[in-house]
């Protein structure tokens, strides 16, 4: 891995930065002639025409929604260069970074351990199915994944929460919101996010085990029809060696690239699911934002959710080339 | 005392298609520090058969039957799987054909090679030493002493290289290296040049040669190419569709093959010298293994095959000095070619 190439990796991932900034700036204005039209008190009697428009044109000052889109767009980049990501139209016109501040954790509490006990389990399934290729271990992962792939996680959600939620009553089929309110890392507030979390949890996990299992067993399998595994047999090394240190090594490739595309995903890929359980996280802000024209507030999410995809998408790729030696980024051989 | 001995070795594995008899009973004796050459189109059972004497055919679907399988006159026949480790890589060694592939794209050369000291505790230090740091110090030192020997120029450089980062020679040199690691009785080197320019193989060649005769190791060579079993090989078995239809010396085999099948393959490289005469082609090409032949498996592609051809495999018979010719008509055929 060169420094220069991993500099215009660097600036090619800003560039994306801002052109991606720049049409979510642009996409939501799109048709809405006058965004702040739905802050404006109704013109009382005995209100002249011109005291009317004074009134508009402070509420529009008020919001930053003054003069025209492009000046407005100007005059958000320049904030963003400060750091600051502008105020929320909700009532009591919070930071947006403090409403981020807020749902973020609570969005990665689903997300990273969805993304974690799917990678962990799924790679055990999954390296025990093609070791058990052909029985009946393999196949109950191939019809498992067949289905999963069939059911999308928010119709298992829907099913867990009216079962497990509503019918039996085992865990909540709502989160309790005095969770987030009154957490304060006691033992009592972190089982009681777990209990809430479960549901969630569980309704995402069941796709992303069978997905990274079948992809660990696929993997596996080709890897170990591979001719350097006969090579690692024929200088006689033990079972385990084989497989640690050859097998699976090799194996685990394709996997990392699964997984840097799932850690893409952490911070919007729980939408549906947590308005499903109405968890208060990032989901659940970026609807009430986009359903209030809460523009600086869906520009802050939209921005931390690309920040993040992109980074994850360059470590990524720098990871990968630490551990296959083959892909020479940006080499010339 | 043989290196290897062989008797009556039959591979099969049952497929859907129904059953392919991959080897079928075939006896081999190597001398120690001989070099026997096994000869035949692909897909005849060669590299089975080398598999088969390491142990490394899985079972199933493989199912592999030996009356006798000795390894420089140490019974290996009932050996598990456990008890193979500790022979594999040690006592016998194995050359593949394609380095690329033979070698793990994601590990050092130079790794590849030391995993071997360490599976077989040979990098103990001098001066007892045996910690793990000096068992792995001990390795490298091992390695790059081996990688020398088979002629790796800047061998404490290319120790750190990745497989794709090599020239395709350096790979089977890299392999040939790996397999004279331990000084092993028996090598079985499995077409170990057919994926090489010719200039590259007789280098090649001229290094496994050199270490085999250095180092009095027994040698099986599993090829396809008769040039190179000419310059390498002292004995000769030809094997066609499973069984060993032609067995000699070299000398005897080159000057007097007595299989029509031999015949044909030396009737299909070139000779210096030998310019009047065209190559002569074998007709057709090998039988499905699943559907053989009735009678002697060569009679539909032998010019010379007659009606008991049809109907009756011969017998594998032994002439004096060892050879041994799988044909009813060999007599009449040599009659005839020379009156």
């Amino acid at each position: 891995m060169k420094a220069s190439y991993v500099i215009k990796r660097i600036l090619l991932t800003i560039f994306i930065f801002l052109v991606v900034i720049t049409l979510c700036f642009f996409i939501p204005r799109i048709g809405v002639s006058d965004p702040a039209s739905r802050y404006y008190p109704a013109q009382t009697a005995g209100m002249s025409d011109e005291e009317y428009e004074y009134i508009k044109e402070q509420i529009r000052i008020q919001y930053g929604l003054n003069g025209s889109t492009f000046q407005q767009y100007i005059n958000y980049m320049a904030d963003l260069f400060t750091g600051d990501l502008g105020t929320s139209y909700q009532t009591g016109s919070p930071k947006v970074i403090d409403c981020i501040a807020e749902c973020l954790p609570w969005t990665l509490v689903l997300s990273v351990s969805n993304l974690l006990i799917s990678l962990v389990i799924g790679i055990l399934i999954g390296t025990m199915a093609a070791w058990k290729r052909g029985r009946w271990q393999d196949k109950l992962l191939l019809n498992a994944s067949t289905i999963t792939t069939a059911l999308p996680a928010f119709f298992i959600a829907l099913i867990l929460s009216f079962y497990l939620g509503f019918e039996w009553e085992i865990f909540p089929a709502y989160t309790d919101q005095n969770m987030t309110a009154n957490f304060d890392w006691s033992w009592q507030a972190i089982s009681t996010v777990m209990y809430n979390a479960a549901l969630p949890v569980f309704a995402m996990v069941i796709g992303g085990i069978v997905s990274y299992a079948q992809s660990t067993r696929n993997s596996v399998i080709a890897v170990s029809g591979d001719d350097f595994i006969l090579t690692a047999k024929a200088k006689g090394l033990s079972n385990n060696k084989v497989i640690y240190g050859h097998t699976l090594r090799n194996a685990m490739l394709p996997i990392v690239t699964q997984f840097g595309m799932n850690v893409s995903g952490l911070i919007g890929g729980s939408v549906v699911i947590e308005q499903i359980f109405n968890w208060n996280g990032m989901g659940t802000l970026f609807l009430t934002a986009n359903s209030n024209n809460d523009y600086p507030l869906m520009m802050g999410i939209m921005i931390f959710m690309s920040a993040f995809a992109l980074v994850a998408n360059l470590l990524t790729d720098f990871v990968y080339s630490l551990l296959d030696p083959r892909v020479t980024l940006g080499e010339r051989r | 005392m043989n290196a290897l001995e062989v008797k009556n070795l039959k591979v099969i594995f049952p497929t859907e298609m129904g059953i392919v008899r991959a080897v079928e009973g075939i006896d081999i004796e190597i001398e120690q520090g001989k070099c026997a050459a096994i000869v035949g189109e692909s897909g005849c059972g060669k590299s089975v058969t080398s598999l088969a004497v390491m142990k490394l055919l899985s079972t199933p679907p493989a199912i592999v039957r030996v009356d006798k399988l000795e390894l420089g006159g140490t019974d290996i026949k009932g050996l598990t799987d456990k008890q193979m480790q500790k022979v594999r890589g040690k006592d016998v060694a194995m050359i593949f054909q394609d380095a690329l592939t033979a070698l793990n794209p994601v590990m050092q050369v130079g790794k590849q090679i030391d995993e071997i000291f360490l599976a077989h505790n040979l990098s103990d230090g001098e001066n007892g030493k045996t910690g793990r740091v000096n068992r792995k110090k001990e390795a490298k030192r091992r390695t790059i002493e081996a990688l020398k020997l088979v002629g790796i120029s800047d061998a404490e450089l290319r120790y750190k290289a990745y497989p794709h980062q090599l020239s395709g020679g350096m790979r089977q040199r890299v392999l040939i290296a790996m397999a004279f690691a331990c000084n092993p009785n028996l090598i079985i080197a499995d077409e170990p040049t057919t994926a090489l320019d010719v200039t590259i193989q007789a280098q090649v060649l001229d290094v496994l040669k050199d270490l085999q005769r250095k180092r009095n190791t027994s040698l099986m060579l599993i090829t396809h190419d008769l040039s190179i079993v000419m310059n390498m090989a002292d004995e000769i078995y030809v094997m066609y569709c499973g069984k060993i239809v032609e067995r000699g010396t070299t000398r005897e085999i080159f000057k007097d093959p007595l299989h029509p099948y031999t015949m044909g393959l030396l009737g299909s490289i070139a000779r210096i010298g030998d310019a009047k005469s065209r190559f002569v082609q074998i007709p057709s090409s090998l039988p499905s293994p699943i559907h053989k032949p009735s009678g002697c498996y060569f009679h539909p592609r032998c010019q010379y095959a007659g009606e008991r051809c049809k109907t009756e495999m011969p017998p594998l018979e032994k002439l004096e000095g060892g050879r041994c010719v799988r044909c009813w008509n060999y007599k009449e055929i040599k009659n005839g070619k020379n009156g």
